[in-house]
């Protein structure tokens, strides 16, 4: 790589417009495409969806009466709940991976406003997780109607909404996980946080038998969730529990945009 | 232009940056020069808008860097050769900066060509050697076309020919009308590359000065006489203590006498009848220009000889 040669620096004078927040939205989509990760991650929960639906949905299955059908879509959300740390993998890299690397100095000089930044991260995340969910949905009720047979329980659209509600709830954990990552930058803090805070913290908290504990884990992000997904009635209905999913969602972004802001880069 | 205003930066109780008030003007290289630990990286972060200053203002262009629309167009700026995600590539990497400035994409194209990096634009950034990622890092910083340069340590770790493009690299940006402000632990490539230096020990500001001055300004420069008449030497020595001149044996054969020209030593030993074998000016080095300038401010300092001028020269 010889390159002693006169140097030419100017270029084509820029164009005046474009950047702002699209421009960031961009910028997020190609770095997060531009990485073999991403493809890891989304194959990986593709095929946790594709192994474990079976199991899960013949656990289910063996649990009911006989005679009684097993709905295709509680067992997709059932398998979602293992399959969903492939998506906070995702989200979670597209902050971890830039800390780790240093190149979040890179990406705060192009979009300085940190507003802006975490919109647009937060946006990317969001909009992937949503599709991703939806497929990875279609896949648990396509794999469990198979696998059931004719326990299968495939009530007319029941299914698809199931897939919807999935992709809307791992949009959710997507944002969540962007907002913790945010929040403490690391990769092992950030996967310890939501791992604990998705799927310990709400058990150990359910089984204390103390009244209000019991209630602030039916309100965490993971029952929430769960009523959300089923269509649950009990202990509130899914438009309450989307409601949650959103308020931890928004509540946590909150937090990790004001330590953005604060924090030296 | 860069203008600092009164720049403060503590981490609990001890100042990293001091009230640091200047202003780096265009057209010209301006080296930024400091010890370890002076401040140097802390005052680049608060320019670039990562870190937030305790107190005064770092301003590009008139404006502090979180209020410019297109940043990019304004100041590019290389701190850190390896911020870039490992698995991409520099292709990809130089194009996700493009579109948060609302940058063309052809001026992707156009840096790598500038930088040399267009054979292995789409290899990961990852495979790269350093001097490689030093070049992703400066098309990084050129991609807007900015009127502010930055590099922080620019040389470091690369071979003798990225020294010398880099060198021609820094003198054409300012030679093209760019403010190029670059902080740098060589002396010697200082020497060779900046018009102007800006020198910081301990978060403070110790000079702002041009190359030659700070030269000029050195005690090392010294008349070298060299001679076999050591009881003529000797006399020379006497002669010059009346006259308070400082001089300085350098071994049983060699003086170095400070303040006086090579014209009017000559003439002294001419007087005395002394025979010499040598008589020849010599001028401290940047380094050691600086060394004297900096040596109450050298925070993590080890113990040293005399520093001596001819030394490593």
């Amino acid at each position: 790589m010889t390159t002693s040669m006169p140097v030419t620096t100017a270029g084509q004078p820029v164009r005046a417009s474009g950047g702002g927040l699209p421009g960031a939205v961009a910028s997020e989509w190609i770095k997060l495409w531009s990485v073999r990760s991403t493809w890891w991650c989304l194959l990986g929960g593709a095929g946790l969806m594709l192994l474990t639906t079976p199991i899960i949905g013949a656990t289910m299955a063996n649990n009911k009466k006989e005679g009684t059908t097993v709905p295709v879509g509680d067992v997709a959300v059932a398998t979602v709940y293992v399959a969903q740390f492939a998506l906070i993998a995702l989200a979670m890299l597209m902050i971890t991976a830039e800390y780790a690397s240093g190149s979040i100095r890179t990406t705060l000089q192009s979009v300085p406003m940190r507003g802006r930044l975490l919109a647009a991260k937060t946006a990317v995340a969001a909009a992937v997780s949503l599709l991703a969910g939806v497929v990875f949905g279609l896949i648990g009720v396509g794999v469990s109607s198979l696998s059931l047979g004719d326990k299968a329980g495939t009530a007319g659209g029941e299914a698809l909404g199931s897939a919807l509600r999935i992709g809307v709830y791992l949009a959710l954990v997507a944002v969540l996980t962007v907002a913790v990552a945010v929040a403490v930058r690391s990769a092992a803090g950030t996967l310890t946080i939501v791992f604990v805070g998705l799927t310990v913290l709400p058990v150990v908290l359910q089984a204390s038998d103390i009244d209000p504990l019991v209630a602030l884990a039916e309100r965490m992000p993971n029952s929430a969730g769960t009523v959300f997904m089923n269509a649950d009635t009990t202990p509130y209905g899914p438009g309450m529990g989307l409601l949650l999913l959103v308020l931890w969602a928004l509540g946590t972004l909150a937090v990790g945009f004001y330590a953005l802001r604060k924090r030296d880069a | 232009m860069i203008t600092l205003q009164g720049l403060t930066k503590r981490y609990g109780g001890q100042a990293a940056v001091d009230n640091l008030s200047l202003t780096i003007a265009a057209g010209r290289v301006t080296g930024f020069l400091g010890p370890n630990g002076a401040g140097k990286s802390t005052t680049m972060r608060m320019i670039m808008g990562l870190d937030h200053p305790t107190s005064g203002q770092a301003l590009v262009g008139g404006r502090p860097y979180a209020e410019l629309a297109y940043p990019l167009r304004e100041i590019g700026a290389l701190l850190d050769a390896k911020a870039v995600h490992p698995g991409r590539s520099a292709r990809a990497h130089l194009r996700a900066l493009a579109r948060t400035n609302g940058i063309p994409v052809q001026r992707v194209d156009e840096v790598l060509e500038t930088v040399g990096l267009t054979s292995v634009a789409n290899r990961r950034a990852g495979s790269y050697s350093l001097g490689m990622g030093q070049r992703l890092g400066i098309a990084g910083a050129l991609l807007g076309n900015p009127g502010v340069v930055m590099f922080d340590e620019p040389v470091n770790g690369l071979d003798p020919d990225g020294v010398r493009w880099i060198r021609g690299l820094m003198r054409g940006l300012a030679a093209e009308g760019r403010t190029v402000f670059v902080s740098s632990h060589l002396m010697s490539e200082m020497q060779l590359t900046a018009d102007h230096l800006v020198i910081i020990g301990k978060g403070r500001l110790i000079t702002e000065t041009s190359v030659k001055e700070l030269i000029d300004s050195s005690s090392l420069n010294a008349v070298r006489v060299r001679g076999a008449d050591q009881e003529g030497l000797k006399k020379l020595v006497a002669r010059l203590h009346e006259w308070s001149v400082p001089v300085r044996w350098e071994s049983h054969n060699e003086l170095y006498i400070t303040g006086l020209t090579v014209d009017r030593v000559s003439d002294v030993a001419y007087e005395l009848g002394i025979r010499l074998h040598e008589v020849r000016s010599v001028e401290a080095s940047l380094e050691q220009a600086y060394m004297e300038l900096t040596a109450d401010s050298v925070e993590f300092g080890a113990a040293s000889g005399h520093q001596h001028p001819g030394a490593g020269a």
